[in-house]
């Protein structure tokens, strides 16, 4: 085995037991998540949080997929199926993604600049608290008259303001889930830029937290955009304006200029802090440095600058003058730039590497090709003509789900498998990841490769019936779904055998590891430095 | 390694809090601003 955790070599954690006296620890039962202010259980409880809705929004997957396995309406009422599209969209990138990349956020940047916690607990806590309201507002718009938004997660309006009782819920919720992005964004960039332990510069922490930094701007920036747009259908449609009321001359379609503008930036929000960590698995598994640090820095500040001017390339066929569909074609193509800046830094890292295949290098690896094809196919889609025929086809669909499938959820599993023997302090079950991993990267290619054949083809998307001629490919499509959604059962599994049974894991836990976490024992102590560690500790850690 | 004090922490976190409610009032201005875009835009 390549990695090392039964392998006592570099543990260092002995350093850190003579400040054991000043670590309080945990208050019991209850008050230790309810009053929770330590970063790691906060940390927890989002990635708890966002693993729960994450098969919420899988079962809301499952039952399209079941109602899209052949043709004609089998189980599901129309209006019912549009508000699973609606709501699983909504659950999966407000209740799973966001909250898996703070979770994420908030165990591994305080560790990874050398901080004690994060700089402001008791916000960090009410980030977190929002959360379980948010999503049973929103969720509970399945069961009041009407039913839950069925016009789209975009909200478009007329439609959206055709809502039943469920409409202002869900815009409340909106509301809460956009505060508690934007309070623990905030929280991350202060954390970074003053809680950094001497030593630890801008350019030598690790890229995972540049890429928070850069999403946490993003967020700042772009999520108040959302609450301005809701609140707008919200007077339209309880006082009477007409902000998008074309009857009473607003204009429709200056709600989707405003919904894209924060809803490009949010795609990259999803993505960001995904090439972080592929950018910390890579090195690690191939024993090498990371090619190209800087250029990857830049590369990512390039995508979030870029990420504003291209929103326009979600409405092409709603008509807009030439040199508009110039400017956003090509403001569009030039984000492929940067990303093959980290395409390319990637695959060199494991140029002649020491490559080795753990589970979280496996998901590392599928992220890179599949996310590459998600890639791709938005740049098809940045082509005008070729627009006109895909838009609001399943090559859509077909492109974003493997940008956030195989790209961002791939990537929150390689960070959990990389990290998991860190956060508990102990070894996870590696045949069964990687059994995972193959059932995982099998199944997601089943379910989303032929929805880019029924796209090409004129299939629609947000429908629950069509023609015969789409038959086969949905079929194999709704196959690989159930395949997939049920081999996602086993990674709570892993994660629960491996916190109750798993054998101990050192403190670098993988043989090629670097960086201030691992300089920590494993489970890390529960205030991770209150001690500056060494400059000697923070040069072994950088990366370049 | 050198112990962080608690004065220092505080210092720390003091100045965290301050550039947090600029960031606030950014964003709640940026909530603003879109509403008027469109108010304007009419």
């Amino acid at each position: 085995m390549a990695h090392e955790h039964t392998a006592d070599a570099h543990d260092t954690h002995a350093a850190h037991d003579d400040h054991d006296d000043h670590d309080h620890g945990p208050a019991h039962g209850w008050r230790r998540w309810v009053y929770a202010t330590n970063h790691k259980d906060i940390g927890t409880m989002y990635l708890i949080f966002a693993c729960v809705m994450f098969f919420v929004g899988g079962f809301m997957a499952m039952i399209i997929r079941a109602e899209l396995f052949q043709p004609g309406l089998q189980l599901v009422e129309p209006q019912f199926f549009n508000s699973m599209t609606t709501m699983h969209a909504l659950v999966m990138i407000f209740g799973a993604v966001m909250p898996a990349w703070t979770g994420l956020a908030n165990w591994m940047i305080p560790m990874q600049v050398g901080a004690p916690d994060m700089a402001l607990p008791r916000l960090n806590n009410f980030s977190f608290w929002i959360l379980p309201f948010a999503f049973t507002l929103l969720l509970s718009t399945l069961f009041v008259p009407g039913g839950s938004p069925a016009g789209g997660w975009t909200l478009y309006p007329p439609l959206s303001l055709q809502g039943g009782s469920g409409f202002p819920m869900a815009i409340f919720a909106i509301h809460l889930m956009g505060a508690s992005s934007i309070l623990g964004s905030i929280n991350v960039v202060v954390t970074i830029m003053n809680m950094r332990a001497p030593g630890v510069g801008l350019l030598n922490m690790p890229l995972f937290c540049w890429s928070w930094l850069i999403t946490a701007y993003l967020l700042i920036a772009t999520m108040p955009v959302l609450a301005g747009a809701v609140t707008m259908l919200l007077t339209d449609h309880f006082f009477a304006t007409s902000f998008f009321s074309a009857s009473g001359g607003g204009d429709p379609v200056m709600f989707q200029h405003i919904f894209w503008f924060f809803g490009h930036p949010e795609v990259y929000i999803l993505i960001l802090p995904a090439f972080g960590i592929i950018s910390e698995i890579v090195p690690t598994f191939s024993r090498k440095p990371l090619f190209g640090y800087d250029a990857m820095v830049y590369a990512t500040a390039a995508i979030a600058f870029l990420s504003f001017i291209v929103w326009a390339h979600h409405m092409f066929t709603v008509g807009m003058p030439l040199a508009g569909q110039l400017f956003f074609t090509l403001s569009t193509m030039l984000i492929s730039i940067p990303t093959g800046v980290k395409v390319f830094n990637w695959t060199a890292t494991m140029w002649k590497g020491s490559l080795s295949f753990e589970p979280p290098m496996l998901f590392a690896l599928a992220f890179l090709f599949l996310f590459t094809i998600g890639g791709f196919s938005g740049l098809m889609l940045a082509i005008v003509p070729a627009d006109f025929q895909y838009h609001d086809t399943y090559f859509v669909v077909a492109h974003f789900h493997y940008v956030l499938v195989p790209g961002a959820v791939f990537a929150i599993m390689a960070g959990t498998y990389y990290w998991l023997p860190k956060w508990s302090g102990k070894m996870y079950d590696m045949k069964l990841a990687t059994w995972h991993f193959w059932l995982s990267a099998i199944f997601v290619n089943v379910l989303f490769f032929p929805q880019h054949f029924l796209g090409l083809a004129g299939m629609p998307r947000r429908i629950p019936d069509y023609s015969v001629q789409f038959a086969d490919w949905n079929m194999v499509s709704s196959i690989g779904a159930f395949g997939f959604g049920l081999s996602q059962l086993l990674f709570p599994w892993i994660i629960w055998k491996c916190v109750k049974s798993g054998s101990p894991a050192t403190s670098h836990v993988w043989e090629g590891s670097h960086g201030l976490e691992w300089e920590l024992s494993s489970p890390p102590p529960y205030h991770s430095w209150t001690e500056h560690p060494s400059r000697e500790i923070i040069a072994r850690g950088v990366q370049h | 390694m050198t112990a962080m004090t608690p004065d220092e922490i505080n210092e720390r976190r003091a100045k965290a809090r301050r550039s947090a409610i600029i960031l606030g009032l950014v964003a709640f201005a940026v909530f603003v601003a879109s509403i008027i875009l469109k108010v304007a835009q009419r």
